[in-house]
């Protein structure tokens, strides 16, 4: 039993270095718990190899509050950091690389607490 | 069970290993031989070199038909669960990437949107990254051109 689970933990390892999953905090935004959120528009797109999710909120500074956070958490994880405002509103983007791919992480923010928000890469950069 | 010092003298026991070394003993006579000259005391050239050779030809034995199943078992165990772990991980995948090539899901304002609208939504939610991303490009050239140009004047003003 226990040669059993040391063969089953071994497996499970390569596996798990061959790919992994980004398993980034911006993702959970896209879990579903907005979904029934009157203030948002969801939509989840895969198309040619690429997977893109977007977010766009109306007045509900919570929400992007929320997303804030969880890009400042995936920031350390970036290659590529851009903070940015102009007269539109405030620009934060990230760049992640996982399993050789690249993932762009883009929220803008208005400034009447709206803002949109989206996660896009090739499928390979999410398995 | 008697010792094997009391069931034989060092003679039978060397003749024993004489007959051992000429290859005329069967297998279960060999095997009681190993057991007798395990468990005894039993001390001279002879038995010595029996026991070597035991010891030798012991690791040189071919893996008998039990070790085999044995072996056989663990690879059949050892596949199982190789194709318990990736099947889990394929269905794992299958539902995280559950949409197919050009599929589009969209939710607004809490309500599930028709494909029709979903992919609308989709086009045009692409549409707005594509100029943030232009937004960030641009911001970032010009601070790279800012960059560039500091560092021009450091090196003229030297």
């Amino acid at each position: 039993m226990k040669r059993l689970a040391i063969i089953l933990l071994y497996i499970a390892t390569a596996i798990a270095a061959v790919a992994k999953p980004p398993k980034l905090n911006v993702e959970n935004i896209f879990d579903g718990r907005f979904n029934n959120n009157k203030s948002v528009t969801i939509s989840i797109y895969k198309n040619n190899g690429n997977y893109y999710r977007g977010i766009t909120i109306k007045d509900n500074p919570d929400i992007i509050k929320k997303i804030a956070s969880a890009i400042e958490k995936d920031a350390p994880r970036a290659s590529n950091y851009c903070d940015h405002k102009n007269n539109d509103g405030q620009y934060t983007s990230l760049q992640i690389v996982n399993n050789g791919e690249v993932i762009y992480i883009g929220l803008q923010r208005d400034r009447h607490g709206g803002g949109f928000f989206f996660i896009q890469g090739k499928e390979k950069a999410f398995k | 069970m008697k010792h094997p010092e009391n069931q034989f003298t060092i003679e039978e026991v060397e003749k024993l290993c004489q007959l051992y070394q000429e290859c005329q003993l069967s297998i279960l006579e060999e095997t009681e031989l190993e057991y007798v000259l395990m468990q005894s005391d039993f001390d001279s050239p002879l038995i010595n070199d029996t026991k070597e050779l035991m010891a030798v030809s012991r690791l040189c034995k071919p893996k008998t038909a039990k070790s085999r199943k044995h072996i056989g078992t663990w690879a059949f165990r050892a596949a199982a669960c190789a194709a318990i772990v990736l099947s889990s991980h394929a269905v794992y995948h299958k539902l995280w990437h559950n949409l197919q090539n050009g599929d589009c899901i969209a939710y607004v304002a809490g309500e599930k949107a028709s494909a029709e609208e979903a992919h609308k939504i989709a086009e045009a939610d692409v549409a707005k990254m594509q100029q943030f991303m232009q937004v960030i490009n641009e911001r970032q050239a010009q601070e790279k051109a800012k960059v560039e140009q500091f560092m021009n004047q450091i090196n003229r003003s030297k």
